[in-house]
Formats: C-alpha cells, structure tokens, sequence
C-alpha cells in the first residue's frame, strides 16, 4: 500500500454522503442528551424549593423522607432516567477494582459459566468455561498466560496490556443506549440500590429482554439476558458486577497446579527476559498422548503403534487418534538431541482392502492432522469405511500400508541387516464403541489440541485438501521424469494420474472454521464417490 | 458557571457544531453503532469541557473532542488481539469504492476503508486533526496551517506524517495478512 492508496481511500470516504437514518440517530442523540440535562436541571430547582419552602421547615420528618429520596435520586441518577452506554464505560473506568461473574443455564438451573477480574495497573483474570471445561488467561501487565483445565502446561506470552478495560466487561453494557427506565424493576444488588433499563436486541424486539440494574455512580450492577420460548420468558444470561473490591493479589499469579509447567508461546520475546524455564516439550507431549491411556499399543521394528481414541460418527465415520514413538530401548541405543529431527520413524495408513465372499470392504483414510516433537508422531484421521451396510459398521480395522524407520534408527537397522520397513495389515481391529458422537465437535477439537501445542512441537500441521497440478505443472514432471509410469500414462491421454500439491498448515496460519469446512466438505466428497 | 448558564451555552455549542460533529464522525466511524457511541462521547466530552467551548480556542477543542470520542468508539470496539470482532462490527460495505492495487473484491474493499478508519482512531491528534481537516473537510493548506496555528509548509508536513504514520501501520496489516 503506498501513499497514493491511502490518499484515495481517504479522498473516498470524505466524498461520501451521510445516510438519512445517520442524520436521524445524530438529531435522537443529542436531543437524548438534551433531555437529561433538562430533568437533572429540574431536580436541582425542585431541590433548592424545598430547602426554602416553609412547609418543609415545619414538616422536619417529610424533608428528612423526601430529601432523602431526592438526595438518592439526584445523587444516583444525575443525568435523569438515561444512562448511556458511553457514561457507564467512564463511570467503570474510575473503578479500581471489577468483579464479575456470569451465569449460564446448565442441566436446568444457572450455573457459573464466566468470571473475570480487574484491577487497574495490576492485572486481569478471565476464566470461563468451554464444554464443561473451564480455561484461563491471566494478564499482569508483563506477560499473559493461557490454560486449559486438565493439561499438563500453560502457555505464556507477551502482556496485550491491562490499561483498558477488557471488552468482555464492557461490551455487555452495549445495548443500554436502546433500553428504557423501568422503575418497577428496581432492586437492591449487593446492597446497592439500583435502577432498571431494559430493552431488546434491534433484530428481535419481540423475542428478548435485556435488562441493566445500574447504580447511583452509573455502573452496570446486574444484567439479565431472557429469550421467549413458548410464551415463556427464560433467562439465558444472568451476569453480576461487584466494584473497588479487594482482591487477593495472588488471583493474578499463574499457579495453575503443581503439575503445570510453563511454556513460551508463539508470541514470546525472549529479549524481555526469560525468569522462566522453558520446560520439556517431549515430557509434556508424552503426558499427553501417555500410552498407560492407549487403548491398544504394539511394537515392531524398535518403534510403538498405540491407539488412543476411537470414536464412532454419524453416517458410520470413525474418528481415531493415533501415534508411534520410539521404544525405551530404542531411546537408550538412538539419541537424538534435536527434537525436529526425525531419527525414529513413521507411518502412513492403507484402506485395508479386502475382498470377503465376493464382496470388497475398506476403511479409506482421510488425514485431519498430525504433530511431531522428538521421535512422537500423533496422528488425528478419520477412516470412510467403504463396502459395507449403513449401520453395519462395528469395528475398524488399522492398515499401516507403511510403517518405516528413518534416520538414525533406519541407518543402524540397515547395518544389522535388519528390514527398515514394513505392510502391517492389519496391525489392529478394534471394536466402535456404541456411543456416537459428533464429527464436528472432535474435528472442532483436532484443532483445538494442535492449536495448544503449537508453542512447543517441533512440527505441527492441519491437513487440507491437496491442490492438483496444472497441466503446466504436470508437463513440466513428464520433462523431469520421462521415465516414470505416470509419464507414460499422462503423455497416453490419462488426465486420471494427475499428481496433487499436498498441503498443510499451522494453526497460526489458518482460521479454525475454514479448516473444519475443508476437513468436513472433503470428508463427504470421498462418502459420495464411494457411493457413486 | 451556573448549572443553567452551563445549559445555555452547551446548546448554542452544541447547534453551532452539529453540522461538524455529524459529518466528522461518521467519515470517521463509518458504522451506526461505532457513529452513535462516538456521538455520545463526543456531547459526553463537550458537556464536561464547556468552558473551554465558550472561548477563542472552541474550534481547536472541538476537533479534540471529535477526534477522542472517535477514539474511544474503536478503542471500545477493538478486542483484545487488536482485531476488530467482525460479528460486532456491522460495517456497512461502501459501494462504488475503487482503491488502487491490491483490493478487488467488495469485502476486502470495505474491509480496507475500515482499517484507515481504524488506524485514524489511533493516529496522534495533531495527525489526526491534519487528516480529518485535509481529506474529511477537504481544506486547503493554508486553512489547515490557519487552523494548526503553523506555517503552511508546517501543515504539509503534519499532513505527510500522518499519511506515512497511516501507511506504516497499514503495511504492518498487510504483513499479518
């Protein structure tokens, strides 16, 4: 982009005109805010008449009654019934400290699903949960951690600053700026008296309630999200905010439990100091992916094949979590330092094709993704098994069309005269479990868990769909390659031996939906040509 | 000054620049929601600062206003990883947007108009005042040098930092593309 584009840009927007309805919103603002100046105008008169009146004078106790009441009224709400969603974002930045907790509906009642914590110049906590799994980021200024409950390390990385005030405790407050006083609805939260603005979403004015209970200094206290189902209000969203509260100052400290190391995340500049060690990413990855937890393990060549999760989907999918590492002794006779190097082995899967009383069975495996870190190879694949009847499927069977020795390892087994290859088909049938689960939700997952470890493998991808080769592309292989049986197929007419660009990413370099909607949509493209 | 008096002159000030307010922050929001709450800011700072408003130096403040309302609309509406939530932004697509090079279709265009939005919300204000009086106002040097209370060639120059300081941050969006 140079100076001309941005001079055009510029030039562009100056040019355009203001809506009609953007006239309309201007004119309804200040005319809003005119308003609350007026009626804070009024108070403050009817305030002076009463102090003078001679009736007040003589009535001791009413003046008491009724200044009080104005006196909460004026004090709480000095810009009349309209609270604006600008006023509440000041008020709460004068708040040393925030406090605020949201409920969501679980299992029929409310459950805790949010917290976050503020406190200005020191920090900010936010935990909420994900699938009944809680995660957490805590920001000091200085650094910012990531943790997920359950795992065996928390991320840390560059502070994102805690000067402003988070988003997620402002944002909600948003749609105060649509909303009216209710005064029926006032109500006393934590011991503050608090007055109620409600409003909708612009899109459903009919269908859903929003309601804020703000205090006399302007800040959002309580706000309530509900929904009509069936002619029935239901509260889908309940949140309570508590101010200048003392926090125990080691909310914002990263204990995330004894057995949680830290680890430098992608984003971590080891010219600001290190103060931490980096810990043991094979250690960490080998917790992980344990074989104590594999439901099936085998060695061959010096090298373990363990299953660990299978799954079965909708429409007869099988999801499965694989790896292969080194085995002990293969560990003390090889050493590698280099955790990217590859000195172990690999595997890639087959169909396991088989043809049983004249008929052909297979289990087509289609690559989510894979990490590797120091000889651990995990593998996330879902097999399409081909053949058989619709429901039919109950077990999988595990062809490693190739599992070969690489490196160091396949070296030293050559000078042994030793086979650095092998087929194994199978090399497991395992039974589906009877629960069926969503396919979406674990490739969700794949990239979930790829994401998360992503700091600390040593090469990690998410598979996408291969790229075939252009006729250029392909003229160019057939010059390269005369020899080769492609060649000869190609140069024959055969456009069905086109070679494909492989391709892979890291998460960083790719948005996880659009990497789902590849996995899922190709996914379903080999389900129809098995079909056809 | 008295609460009343105070009333008085927020209303001449305030029908003296609506026309201005309107057409400054909606170039610099370009978005309904963005406008709305930079509007609020803006009669919120306008309100709090009236006595300087009621003075010779009201032009100047006013554009300083204007400019930190804007900023604090973006600043509310950028999360935490410095991106805009694409489902809070609502950013209307500017049809008829032709930019030069790199943008070809409507939503990198918009999406292009929305980073200079963006990356003007975060400019220095005497930048961001020399960008809103040159390109928004469409004001000849030797206005923006009056108003700048500097030389015209003084002007150019704030003019041409704020370009580059535009140019910079964009290129650094680019990269992260």
């Amino acid at each position: 982009m140079n100076d001309k584009n941005i001079e055009e840009i510029l030039k562009k927007v100056a040019a355009e005109n203001i809506p009609a309805d953007v006239h309309k919103i201007a004119q309804q603002v200040s005319a809003d805010f005119s308003r609350t100046l007026l009626q804070t105008k009024k108070q403050h008169i009817l305030w002076e008449h009463i102090i003078r009146s001679s009736i007040t004078k003589l009535a001791a106790a009413a003046v008491i009654v009724i200044a009080v009441f104005l006196g909460m009224y004026f004090v709480g709400n000095p810009f009349g019934s309209n609270v604006t969603f600008a006023q509440v974002v000041e008020s709460m930045k004068k708040a040393r400290t925030i406090h605020a907790v949201g409920y969501a509906p679980q299992d029929g009642r409310m459950q805790k699903a949010n917290e976050i914590w503020y406190e200005r110049g020191v920090g900010i906590k936010f935990a909420w949960t994900h699938e009944k799994e809680w995660r957490v980021v805590i920001d000091n200024g200085q650094w910012l951690w990531k943790y997920r409950q359950g795992d065996h390390f928390a991320e840390r990385n560059k502070s994102l600053g805690i000067d402003n005030l988070p988003r997620e405790i402002t944002e909600p407050s948003r749609y105060l700026d649509k909303c009216v006083r209710d005064s029926a609805g006032d109500m006393v939260v934590d011991g503050v008296l608090c007055e109620l603005y409600v409003g909708s979403y612009p899109n459903k004015p009919d269908s859903t309630r929003l309601m804020y209970w703000i205090d006399q200094e302007r800040r959002p206290r309580r706000f309530e999200e509900k929904v009509l189902e069936k002619g029935i209000w239901k509260t889908i969203e309940l949140g309570q905010v508590a101010y200048d509260i003392a926090f125990d100052r080691s909310v914002f400290d990263p204990n995330f439990g004894q057995d949680v190391d830290i680890v430098n995340g992608p984003d971590f500049d080891s010219d600001l100091g290190a103060g931490v060690e980096i810990a043991d990413g094979a250690k960490i990855l080998g917790a992980h992916f344990s074989l104590e937890k594999a439901i099936f393990t085998k060695e061959e060549m010096g090298l373990i094949f363990a299953v660990h999760e299978l799954r079965r989907c909708q429409d007869d999918l099988i999801f499965a979590l694989t790896s292969l590492r080194p085995s002990e002794q293969t560990l003390k006779d090889i050493k590698s330092e280099d955790p990217r190097a590859h000195n172990y082995g690999d595997y890639h899967f087959g169909s396991c094709w088989e043809r049983t009383d004249g008929r052909d069975t297979s289990f087509s495996p289609i690559e989510l993704g894979w990490i590797y870190h120091g000889g651990l190879v995990v593998k996330w694949t879902v097999f399409v098994p081909n053949g058989f009847e619709a429901g039919q499927v109950t077990q999988c069977k595990f062809d490693l069309d190739s599992l070969f020795t690489e490196g160091k390892l396949a070296m030293k087994r050559t000078e042994t005269g030793l086979p650095v290859r092998e087929r194994l088909k199978p090399i497991a049938t395992l039974p589906l479990p009877d629960e069926q689960v969503s396919l979406e939700n674990l490739v969700g997952g794949v990239y979930d868990v790829v994401e998360l470890f992503e700091p600390i493998v040593a090469e990690e991808s998410l598979t996408l769909k291969p790229i075939p080769f252009t006729d250029e592309e392909m003229e160019d292989f057939t010059k390269r390659v005369p020899s080769d049986g492609i060649t000869t197929e190609w140069k024959a007419g055969n456009k069905s031996v086109r070679l494909w660009h492989g391709q892979s990413k890291k998460p960083s370099q790719i948005n996880k939906d659009t990497w789902a909607e590849d996995r899922l949509t190709y996914i379903q493209e080999k389900q129809r040509q098995k079909q056809l | 000054m008295e609460y009343s008096e105070r009333i008085q002159v927020f209303e001449k000030v305030r029908a003296r620049y609506s026309v201005f307010l309107l057409s400054v922050l909606w170039k610099l929001a370009g978005d309904r929601e963005l406008f709305t709450e930079a509007m609020q800011y803006a009669l919120l700072g306008m309100w709090q600062h009236i006595e300087k408003l009621n003075g010779k130096k009201a032009g100047a403040y006013i554009y300083r206003i204007a400019l930190t309302a804007n900023s604090k609309a973006w600043r509310n509406r950028i999360g935490k990883d410095g991106e805009l939530a694409k489902s809070r932004t609502n950013i209307d697509t500017d049809h008829g947007l032709l930019i030069i090079g790199q943008i070809h279709d409507k939503e990198n265009k918009s999406e292009w108009v929305t980073k200079v939005r963006q990356a003007i919300a975060r400019l220095p204000f005497k930048q961001g005042r020399a960008v809103v009086m040159r390109y928004l106002e469409q004001q000849d040097y030797k206005t923006v040098a009056e108003k700048l209370c500097c030389t015209e060639a003084g002007a150019r120059s704030h003019v041409s930092k704020a370009v580059a300081t535009l140019k910079s941050r964009l290129t650094a969006f680019i990269r992260q593309e």
